[in-house]
Order: structure tokens, then C-alpha cells, then sequence
């Protein structure tokens, strides 16, 4: 070797030499007998490892493998083989050495290495797993290192090997009890790469005692205050929790819930670790907050969220022990830190929020907590002037819509008050009572004109308005101030008909100084209408509109007041309706709004009806246009974000990216309720909604839901009788949501099984109603199906009777009109033939009467010849008419039929069956009614052979003419007279059968 | 959340399909399910039971049986202090098996550790295919305690879990068993001040097995 350092070039042969000597110290390794030899080459071998890693590796790893399984018990040895090992597998930061040298390491030899090991045949792993038992420091120490660079290779391979390891997850355990820290951290470290999604092994480690362990360590760290390891042993117990059921029932199980509050405690002379005198780093109240603080804090938060999350089966469980645990009051703590992280406090508020969400009685006691702040967020000069407790709930809205600290940027804050909102949200969910507290809070006790003051003496709900009013000097630094307190206002009113009244009571305006005290709803739009005109962050307007949405949908009263104020309606419709110019979400949800305000504009008193709202809507507006606009905000990505954002009920909700929040919550699930129904109803006219007796039931569901209406009948109909019934139990004034349904109901025509919100007796009551329609109704159509049977047997012999009663009934009437007809002819005939005369003795002179004899017998032919015409024709008319009359009997009887039909289901009033027979029986008397045409026409025809009877001359032809009209007459007489006792012949017979047959007209 | 006076770790062992997590179902939930999902892994499942005056909370661990996953379950066997080994009364494999099952609990598992083996569906009786003599012979060779349940039913479920608790509070009470000791499946409950309880000879209850 000294030959060539000394004569060889520098480069090329140094390398020679290096590869040389590795694969002389392989060798060694694997053949010397003697432990110093193998020792020293193994030691060799570790100082070229870094340099020389592919050679290293490449010439010696079976060897070094071999010495670690057969030569375990020389721990030195056992060191330097640990260490070169994971030398050889350490990711290779690319630099220096190997560069300079010029040697070729190929970035994947570590990976190859460490592969390498893993496949080797002797389970090396479970001979690792073995020496991690071992008692020296360093074998314990490289063997979790060495570990630990195979896991960064081959994770999921390693975590199989070590499964297969009975003891194998145990002694990684083992190591978080290690007394050496350095050992028990490698441990931690290891643990948490292992665990990131192993869930065999997230349990076995819990198993293995794990959360005592690490709750131990953070203890002895320090708690949440303490150091890095605090928020590794942190991070490994998120880690074990972090989606598995199984381990969150053991932490539970195994009072890990009671010991959380422990670790919120920020005062360290609070925590067991204070107590037992380890240095901290301050003792006065206003603790320094450390980025490492905040992070620990922030695991803790979150490893208690994940506990709680919405809907899991182990939330509710959760929530009851941590609420008995008392992790409600730190979490308060933290949450009104005035010195803490935003992320920090808004992660406290979330925490809170999903403690008390859905959880009754952690609502209920979370309403009687009182605080006395100290010190607030904007005012520590004047501390001392407040010391009146107030309830959490009050801060809580304070912290979401009052100042922020000066030296927190708006877009920072703006996740506390998002939090603050979330919480408020929480609270009133399914707890409509503290709803209505809240809503009690609105109307001001004093002047609104508070806001810039300090807050304190102001009620919760008077500040939220007092805010979203004053907009301007609340929103000019901080617009989600102003947004936050309209989604609070949304929050308070949110389908609670009694807090929408409340709402509506309050008035703005000082009458004292001469201001005409408004409406708080018109105010808002009048407000809504300030932040357009002076162009103001448009998410004020948009939110203002989507407020006024939950505030008036379903609730006709609102609407009224709405309308009351005439300008609201043209501001609304020059939003939708505006040019280019205007904001496209602005102009969706204005066209949402006057939609809604259409829809719901069902007050009697209204000061503008639907009527009056139909034309500005289907005209001015333009009903397809408005669907549009809606449309286009639907499919805004504003929307579609916040919609996403209340989906991912983990997180956390409205307090994403300031910069893409338009819309909360509360809107978008009303929108999405109601958007179907919206499309519906906007198509109606303004009085289909009454002629559409669902929608009409609906209606009465819903201004009986408002309060306005008195008591709803059971609708007639066992068809209506569903809507009926939703209509009842959207009485119910706890029935925030019932409405809806009602209006699902109506539309679908499907009644969905709702919870037992509706009042008993009425609901009963409704029941047996409906029962009793359809027994009735069952017994009805019953006795229908008997009657038919009846009627079947002596239908066809009446039906006989009847047609031929009625056919005689036609001819008597055909005959005594022809008869009429022809008395009228021949009278006719007579005053012609005076004429006739009267003319013929003034012209008789010198007329030529030849051919005047000889036309009129040419036309005394033709004339008979006609009248033989016209009897035939009249003949083949009355054949054609009795089998005519065939049919109509047929039809008869079935209008008959069905008359009884009706009749017997006469209460259920179906009408429109009844309808139907009329129509038939109108179509029957149509028909009849154009044979009498067919009638007169005949008639025509013979008065227009009568025409030409006028010209004949001949008076003799015309007598006899007459004469033989007369005997005609005389023939129908006859002919009538014995169809007029036949007429009574068979009257009598039907009456014999018992057929109540009227006394005719043309019977006397 | 009760407070306990000791706390004791149990595993379920046995093939596929004797019925494992229905007697752990019935002991935590007093509920039976006829059709149950295999077990994918191990699931978790505690419950207190009051044993010579003290609250003994048991956790337990309910083991997949299928072969696949032997080796996850394997790691369970050295923390636990109780296992029930169970088979199936109508299936004569599943009682074949158990001589395997042994040998690997004990190969694993503290020496200490007290064994029930467990003929479970005795509500099929009628199509028996290991006669209960059988079972409490090979039992009785083994040095385990035996009993036959049915989860359906809920017949001896709770005698099973409560006679396994019994006589390891009985070895706890003689120290052969080291509270807290590392692994350990036994550990004193939260609302024990330290180990205080000298083991008291004249307080061991005479037990039998069954």
C-alpha cells in the first residue's frame, strides 16, 4: 500500500488501492478465526464506509451480515458491524467525499443494500428485533438506528418482518421505557414511522402499554410545554389513534380521555411537572408562547378532535367523558388567550364546538358556564371596570364578530372568529332553546351606535346587529367582522319560526331623533343597497342577501315586512336583471331571494300579492332568466367551495382560504334543501298555487306553521289527506325543519316518515280521519260491486224497455214535428194558392198555356218523383236513427252506471268522476241534439220541395197536391197516436219492473 | 367511566369460526349475532367484573383465527395473563387444532399465564362432534381449566371470563403473578394509590374448575 501511495498516480490507483484493501478487509472478515482480526477489519470496513460505500457494501455486506448472526455475543464487534451497516444504508446526501474522489456511487446503492438485508435468508430482522434487547447502550442504540434507515427504504417490507415477530412490536415498545433518552427518542422516532398507517401494528403497539408510556414521557418533558420529544410522543399517540376505532375505544378504556385536560394546562406551576419543581420557563400569567409550544398544543387539539368527530359511533361516548373529565374550562382557557396563537385559539373553539355538537346535556352545561374575563381581546387599560361574569356563550359570539387584537392581521383572526362561529353553530344545533335565548339577545337595549366602543355591556346578539350595521366601521379594516356577524345573525335564525319573529320585532331608528324607526329587515337591505352603491368587498351584499334567504324562506310574515317597503322588491330585480357590471353572486342570489320572497308570499295581508309579483317576475325579470342567475351561483366555484368546505365536517367548516369564502354554511345547506322546490314553484302562476289543491295544502302547512293561520281541516280527500298531515305537524312550533318536508310531501306527493315532532292529538286525529275515509271508501266501492252485480241481471231487460221507450219517444217526436211540418206546408200551400189565384185572374189574358201546362206537368212529375225521394230518404233516416239510437242507449247506460257509481261514493265528493259523467251525458245531449239538426234539415228538404211546389200553376194539381198532403197528415196522426199508446204501453211495463220513470212532456 | 382495582389483559385464540368475537359480543355487549363479520386482525373489547370484592376491569383482546393472520396475533400472546382458547363442539378440527393453538401460547406467552380452554356452541349440542369428556380430559392433561358455552344462548359466557379472572387475581393475591411488572398483563387500576395489597393466603377462595 505504501508502494502505491507512494509511486502510484494520485487518483486512479488510490481508488485501486481503496477497492483493493476493502475487498482484503472483506475477507478478513469473513474468514479470520481470530475475533481481534475481524474486530480491527470490521472497524476498517466502517471507516471506508461513508467514502467508499458501493465497494464497501458490494464487497463485504454477507460478511458483515454473517458476523451479526454468529458472533453476537462480542459487542464491540457487534457495534462496528451495526454502525458500517447503517453507514451503508443511510440515504446518500449528495456531496463532498465522493465527488472529490471521483468514485461512482450510483444513488441507489443504500437502497440495494438495505434490500439486501431484508432478503437475506437467516432473518436478519428478527436477530435486529433480538439485539434490541440487549443490554449495551450502543448495540441498542445502532440497532434502532439501523432500523430506522431500513424503514426510510422499504417501510411496508420492514413493518411486515416485524409482524412476523411475535416479540418484534413488544421490544420496540420496550424501548419508550429505556432510561437513556438518547435511546428511548431513536425508540419514539422508529414508533412513529412505523405507525404512520399500520394499523396491525398502531394496536399491538397500543397493546403494549404505549399511551401510559408516552403520556408518561410528556409528563416527565415537561407537558405541553416541554420540548420536541413532547411533541414526538404527541405525534406517535395521533398516530395510534388516527382512524382506528379499535384503539380509541382502548385509550378511552384505559382513562386516556381523562388525562388530556392535563396536557391543555398552559400555567406550568399548574401541571405535575411544575409541581415537581423542573424549571419552566416563566411563572406570570402572560406566558411567551414558543413555536414549539403552539405545536405541541396544536397535536394535543387535534388528537381530541379526532376523538369527537361528527358521527363516529365512539363521538358520543367521547364527548361524555371529556366533558366529565372537565376539558371544557382549559379549552375555554385557551380559547381567550389573548396571547396565544390564532391557530391555537381557533383550534380550542373547534375542540369545544365538537364536544358540545349533537351532545344535549354537554349543551346544556356548557350554557351555564359563566366567565369573568379578566382581561379583553382590545381593552387591557380597562380591566378593572369589568368583573360582571358573563356567559360563554357572549364571549364566545364577542370573539367572532368584536375587534381583533391590533397586532393580529385581519386574514389571521379571521380563523378565530370562524371557529367562534363554528362553536356558536354547535351550540344551537338541534337545541332550539338556546336558539330562541340567543334571538331574545337581538333587539338593543340602547343605541346600536356601540360598536366602535368597547363591547362589554352589550348583549350578544344586539352586538351581531349592531355590527352588520354599522358595517362600515366595523368591516373597514376587517370585512370578516361584518360576514361573520351576518353568518352568526343566519346561525340565530336559522329555521326557528319564534327567533324569525323575534327577528322581525326589532326596529332601527331613534324616533327621539326624528328617524322613522324601520324594520330591521329593511334596514338590512337598505344596507345591503349602501354596500353596492359604494362598491364595497361584494361578499358584505352577497352576505346580507343570503341572511335575509334564511331569514324569509318559509316564513310568509317576513316576506310581508319585506314588501311592506316597495323599493326592496325594484332593488332586488335591478340586482338580478343588472348589466355586466353587476357581480354575478350577487345578482345569483338576489334571484335566489325574490324567488323565495315569490314563493312564500303567502300572507293574506301581504302588501303586494303574488298577483302583483307574478308579472315583475315573469315579465320584468323573466322566469328562465332568474333560473339562470340561480344556476350560474350554483355552479359558481364559491359555492361549489363552501359546500365543500361544510362537507368535510372535520374540517374546519367556513374557515378555509379568506380568500375564496363568499358563502357559509348555513346558506348553502338551505340552498341545497330548497333549490328543487325553488325551480318548482317559480314556474307557478300566481293562482295554479291555489288551484293545485297540493300545493294548497301545502300552503296551509305553511302559514300554519307561521303562526298566522288557525287550525287546518282534514282535507276531504283520503288523497290529500298525507299532505294534510304534514301540514299538522308543520304546526308544531318545534318543528324547525317540518315544513320542508311538508313541501316534500306536497310535491312528491310521498308523506316521509318524520321524527314524533307533531303534537299527539292532532296527528291522531288526522289518523283516524284518514281511516275512517278509507273504511268508508272500502264499503263504498264494496256496495258499488254489489249494486253492479244487482243491476247486471235487470239491466238487460230495462235496457230493452228503455231503448225502445226511447226510440218510441224519438219517432213521436219526429212524427209530431213532420206533422207540424207538414200543417205548416199545407197552410203555406193554401195562402200560395190564393195567391196563386189572385195572380192568375189579374195575368190570365193572353198568356200562352201550353207550354206553361206542359212545364208545370213536367214539374208536377218531378216533384212527385221527389217526394218519393224524400219518404225513402226519410225512411232510410229513421232506420239509420234506431240503430243509432242502439248505441246511445248503450252509452246511456253506462252514464247510468256510473251515475250510481258516483252516487254511492257521493261523500268522498269525487268530482271528478262526476265530471266525467257529465261530460258524457253532454256529449249524449250533443248528439241528440244534432239528430234534431238531421231533423230540421229534413224539414229544409221538404220546405224546399214546398219552394218548388210554389211555381206549379196548375191549381188542381196543387189541390190534389194538397188533398194528398192532408191524407198524409192524417196518416201521420194516426201513426202518432199509436205510438203514443204504445209510448204509455211501455211505461207501464218498465213501471211494473219498478223503473221510476218521470211523467214526460210529451206525455198527455 | 368506573374506577377499577385491577386491570387484566385476555386474549381469544381458536380457528376461524368457533365463535370468538360472539363470546366476547356477549360478555361486553350482552348481545349475540348470528351472522358476524371475520375478524380482520385483532378488535378490543373491555369490561369490569367484580372478583373477590375487587373491580377487576378485563381487556380483551379478540384474535383473528384464520392463518393468515398468526402471526399479528402472536404478538398479543406475551402481554396477556388470560387467554381463552376456544373450539367449536360440532367441528371436530377445530379441537384437533387446539394442541397447535397450546403449543404456540405457550411458547409465547408468560408462563403464568392462566389458559380456559373453551368447547363454545353448546346450544348446537345436538350435533356434537367432541364429546365433553374429551375436552375435559385434554384439559385436564394440559393443567387448563375447562368449560363448555354457548354465546347464543348465553350459556357459562360470563363464568368463563369471570373463573379466568379468578384465578389470576388468585396467583396476583400469592405474588406469583408481579403487578405491573414488564410486560405485564396485569396492572393496578387508576384509582389505587400504589401496590399496596401484601398477598393475603387465608383470602384465596377455593377454587374448582368446572
Amino acid at each position: 500500500m505504501d508502494f502505491f501511495k507512494r509511486y502510484g498516480s494520485i487518483g486512479a490507483s488510490q481508488q485501486q488501492s481503496a477497492s483493493e484493501t476493502i475487498q482484503r478487509l472483506a475477507d478478513r472478515v469473513e474468514t479470520s478465526t481470530l475475533l481481534e482480526d475481524k474486530r480491527a477489519a470490521v472497524l476498517s470496513l466502517k471507516g471506508l464506509s461513508r467514502e467508499y460505500r458501493k465497494d464497501v457494501g458490494e464487497a463485504s455486506l454477507p460478511a458483515l451480515l454473517k458476523v451479526l448472526k454468529e458472533d453476537s455475543e462480542d459487542q464491540n464487534l457487534l457495534k462496528a458491524v451495526l454502525e458500517t451497516l447503517t453507514n451503508l444504508c443511510t440515504r446518500e446526501v449528495s456531496s463532498g467525499v465522493s465527488q472529490q474522489f471521483g468514485v461512482s456511487t450510483s444513488s441507489d446503492s443504500s437502497a440495494q443494500f438495505s434490500q439486501t438485508i431484508l432478503d437475506d435468508s437467516d432473518d436478519i430482522i428478527s436477530t435486529l428485533l433480538e439485539l434490541l434487547g440487549d443490554a449495551d447502550f450502543y448495540v441498542r442504540y445502532y440497532t434502532v438506528q439501523l432500523l430506522g434507515t431500513l424503514h426510510t427504504h422499504l417501510g411496508e417490507e420492514l413493518q411486515k418482518r416485524v409482524l412476523v415477530s411475535p416479540t418484534g412490536v413488544g421490544r420496540l415498545v420496550d424501548l419508550l421505557s429505556d432510561q437513556r433518552d438518547i435511546i428511548r427518542n431513536e425508540g419514539i422516532q422508529l414508533l412513529i414511522a412505523m405507525t404512520e398507517d399500520n394499523a396491525d401494528i398502531q394496536k399491538i403497539v397500543a397493546f403494549e402499554n404505549a399511551f401510559d408510556h408516552l403520556l408518561g414521557i410528556v409528563d416527565e418533558e415537561g407537558g405541553v410545554r416541554g420540548n420536541i420529544i413532547v411533541q414526538d410522543c404527541l405525534q406517535l399517540l395521533h398516530n395510534l389513534l388516527n382512524y382506528n376505532v379499535s384503539n380509541q375505544n382502548f385509550f378511552r378504556e384505559t382513562s386516556g380521555v381523562q388525562r388530556l385536560p392535563n396536557l391543555l394546562i398552559t400555567d406550568p406551576s399548574q401541571t405535575a411537572a411544575g409541581r415537581n419543581g423542573v424549571p419552566q420557563l416563566s411563572e406570570s400569567e402572560d406566558i411567551e408562547w414558543t413555536a414549539q409550544h403552539a405545536r405541541n398544543m396544536l397535536v394535543v387539539l387535534d388528537i381530541i378532535r379526532m376523538l369527537i368527530q361528527p358521527g363516529n359511533t365512539n363521538t358520543t361516548s367521547n364527548q361524555t367523558a371529556m366533558q366529565q373529565c372537565g376539558i371544557i374550562p382549559p379549552l375555554l382557557q385557551l380559547a381567550l388567550a389573548y396571547e396565544a396563537p390564532s391557530s391555537v385559539r381557533s383550534q380550542a373553539l373547534y375542540a369545544i364546538g365538537d364536544i358540545i355538537r349533537s351532545h344535549q346535556i354537554n349543551q346544556g352545561l356548557f350554557q351555564r358556564i359563566l366567565i369573568t374575563a379578566a382581561a379583553e381581546d382590545d381593552d387591557t387599560e380597562n380591566t378593572d371596570t369589568q368583573t360582571i361574569p358573563e356567559p360563554a356563550i357572549v364571549i364566545v359570539i364577542r370573539l367572532s364578530v368584536g375587534n381583533r387584537p391590533a397586532e393580529v392581521p385581519a386574514n389571521e383572526y379571521y380563523i378565530v372568529r370562524a371557529a367562534s362561529a363554528y362553536l356558536v353553530q354547535a351550540y344551537v344545533g338541534s337545541n332550539p332553546d338556546a336558539q330562541l335565548a340567543l334571538a331574545a339577545t337581538l333587539a338593543s337595549p340602547g343605541d346600536v351606535d356601540t360598536v366602535s366602543e368597547p363591547e362589554k355591556h352589550q348583549s350578544a346578539g344586539s352586538l351581531v346587529v349592531s355590527v352588520l350595521l354599522d358595517w362600515r366601521e366595523a368591516g373597514k379594516e376587517d370585512v370578516w367582522r361584518v360576514w361573520y356577524a351576518s353568518l352568526l345573525l343566519s346561525i340565530i335564525l336559522c329555521d326557528h319560526v319564534q327567533c324569525k319573529e323575534q327577528a322581525l320585532k326589532i326596529s332601527i331608528g331613534d324616533e327621539s331623533k326624528g328617524e322613522e324607526p324601520l324594520p330591521l329587515l329593511n334596514e338590512l337591505v337598505s344596507q345591503a343597497r349602501q354596500t353596492t352603491l359604494e362598491g364595497t368587498d361584494s361578499r358584505l351584499c352577497v352576505a346580507m342577501f343570503t341572511l335575509i334567504c334564511v331569514w324569509l324562506v318559509g316564513f310568509p310574515k317576513g316576506v310581508a315586512t319585506f314588501l311592506e317597503e316597495s323599493s326592496n322588491v325594484s332593488f332586488l330585480v335591478e340586482q338580478i336583471s343588472g348589466s355586466s357590471g353587476t357581480n354575478p353572486l350577487i345578482q345569483g342570489v338576489a334571484a335566489f331571494l325574490f324567488g323565495l320572497i315569490y314563493q312564500f308570499d303567502l300572507e293574506t295581508e301581504t302588501p303586494m300579492s303574488r298577483e302583483d309579483l307574478y308579472p315583475i317576475l315573469s315579465k320584468r325579470v323573466g322566469t328562465d332568466q332568474l333560473l339562470v342567475r340561480v344556476q350560474r351561483l350554483r355552479d359558481s366555484k364559491e359555492f361549489q367551495y363552501a359546500v365543500g368546505l361544510a362537507a368535510g365536517t372535520h374540517s374546519n367548516a367556513y374557515g378555509g382560504i379568506p380568500g375564496e369564502t363568499y358563502f357559509d354554511n348555513v346558506f348553502t345547506d338551505l340552498f341545497k334543501k330548497h333549490y328543487e322546490g325553488f325551480r318548482a314553484a317559480v314556474r307557478l302562476g300566481p293562482k295554479e298555487v291555489l288551484a293545485n289543491p297540493n300545493y294548497m295544502y301545502m300552503q296551509g302547512g305553511m302559514v300554519g306553521y307561521a303562526g298566522s293561520v288557525g287550525t287546518n281541516t282534514a282535507p276531504g280527500t283520503p288523497k290529500l289527506t298525507a299532505a294534510g298531515t304534514a301540514a299538522l305537524r308543520a304546526e308544531s312550533p318545534s318543528a324547525q325543519e317540518d315544513f320542508l318536508s311538508t313541501e316534500a310531501a306536497a310535491t312528491t306527493g310521498t308523506d316521509p316518515e318524520r321524527g314524533p315532532t307533531v303534537p299527539k292529538g292532532d296527528y291522531d286525529k288526522v289518523t283516524e280521519q284518514l281511516a275512517e275515509q278509507e273504511s268508508n271508501v272500502r264499503t263504498m266501492s264494496e256496495q258499488v260491486r254489489a249494486a253492479e252485480q244487482l243491476a247486471a241481471d235487470m239491466e238487460g231487460k230495462m235496457n230493452q224497455f228503455k231503448e225502445e221507450l226511447s226510440e218510441e219517444k224519438k219517432l213521436h217526436k219526429k212524427a209530431q214535428s213532420q206533422v207540424e211540418a207538414k200543417t205548416k206546408d199545407i197552410d203555406s200551400l193554401h195562402e200560395r194558392l190564393d195567391k196563386f189565384q189572385k195572380q192568375q185572374k189579374t195575368e190570365s189574358t193572353a198568356v200562352a198555356h201550353s207550354d206553361d201546362v206542359f212545364g208545370d206537368t213536367a214539374r208536377v212529375a218531378e216533384l212527385e218523383k221527389q217526394l218519393a225521394d224524400l219518404k225513402l230518404k226519410s225512411e232510410k233516416q229513421e232506420a239509420s236513427w234506431s240503430s243509432q239510437r242502439d248505441e246511445f242507449q248503450k252509452k246511456l247506460t253506462n252514464a247510468e252506471k256510473q251515475v250510481i257509481k258516483a252516487a254511492a261514493s257521493g261523500r268522498s265528493g269525487n268530482k271528478k268522476k262526476e265530471q266525467q259523467h257529465t261530460a258524457a251525458i253532454q256529449s249524449l245531449k250533443e248528439e241528440i241534439s244534432s239528430k234534431d239538426e238531421q231533423i230540421s234539415k229534413l224539414n229544409q228538404i221538404i220546405s224546399d220541395l214546398e219552394e218548388k211546389v210554389k211555381d206549379i200553376a196548375i191549381i188542381d194539381e196543387l189541390r190534389s197536391k194538397i188533398a194528398q198532403a192532408e191524407n198524409d197528415q192524417e196518416d201521420l196522426m194516426a201513426y202518432m197516436t199509436e205510438q203514443e199508446s204504445l209510448t204509455k204501453e211501455y211505461k207501464a211495463k218498465l213501471r211494473g219492473y219498478g223503473e221510476d220513470i218521470p211523467s214526460s212532456d210529451d206525455e198527455e | 367511566m368506573s374506577t377499577y382495582d385491577y386491570l387484566f389483559k385476555y386474549i381469544i385464540i381458536g380457528d376461524t369460526g368457533v365463535g370468538k368475537s360472539c363470546l366476547l359480543l356477549r360478555f361486553t355487549d350482552h348481545r349475540f349475532l348470528s351472522s358476524h363479520d371475520l375478524t380482520i386482525g385483532v378488535e378490543f373489547g373491555a369490561r369490569i367484573v367484580p372478583v373477590d370484592g375487587k373491580n377487576i376491569k378485563l381487556q380483551i383482546w379478540d384474535t383473528a383465527g384464520q392463518e393468515s393472520f398468526r402471526s399479528i396475533t402472536r404478538s398479543y400472546y406475551r402481554g396477556a395473563v388470560g387467554a381463552l382458547l376456544v373450539y367449536d363442539i360440532t367441528r371436530r378440527d377445530t379441537f384437533e387444532h387446539v394442541t397447535t393453538w397450546l403449543e404456540d401460547v405457550r411458547k409465547h406467552s408468560n408462563t403464568e399465564t392462566t389458559i380456559m380452554l373453551i368447547g363454545n356452541k353448546y346450544d348446537l349440542a345436538a350435533k356434537r362432534a367432541v364429546p365433553y369428556e374429551e375436552g375435559s380430559k385434554f384439559a385436564e392433561d394440559n393443567d387448563l381449566y375447562f368449560i363448555e358455552t354457548s354465546a347464543k344462548t348465553d350459556d357459562n359466557v360470563e363464568k368463563a371470563f369471570v373463573d379466568t379472572a379468578e384465578d389470576i387475581y388468585r396467583k396476583v393475591q400469592e405474588g406469583v403473578l408481579v403487578v405491573n411488572g414488564e410486560p405485564s398483563g396485569v396492572k393496578l387500576g387508576p384509582s389505587q394509590p400504589g401496590i399496596s395489597s401484601i398477598p393475603d393466603v387465608s383470602e384465596i377462595s377455593g377454587y374448582s374448575c368446572c
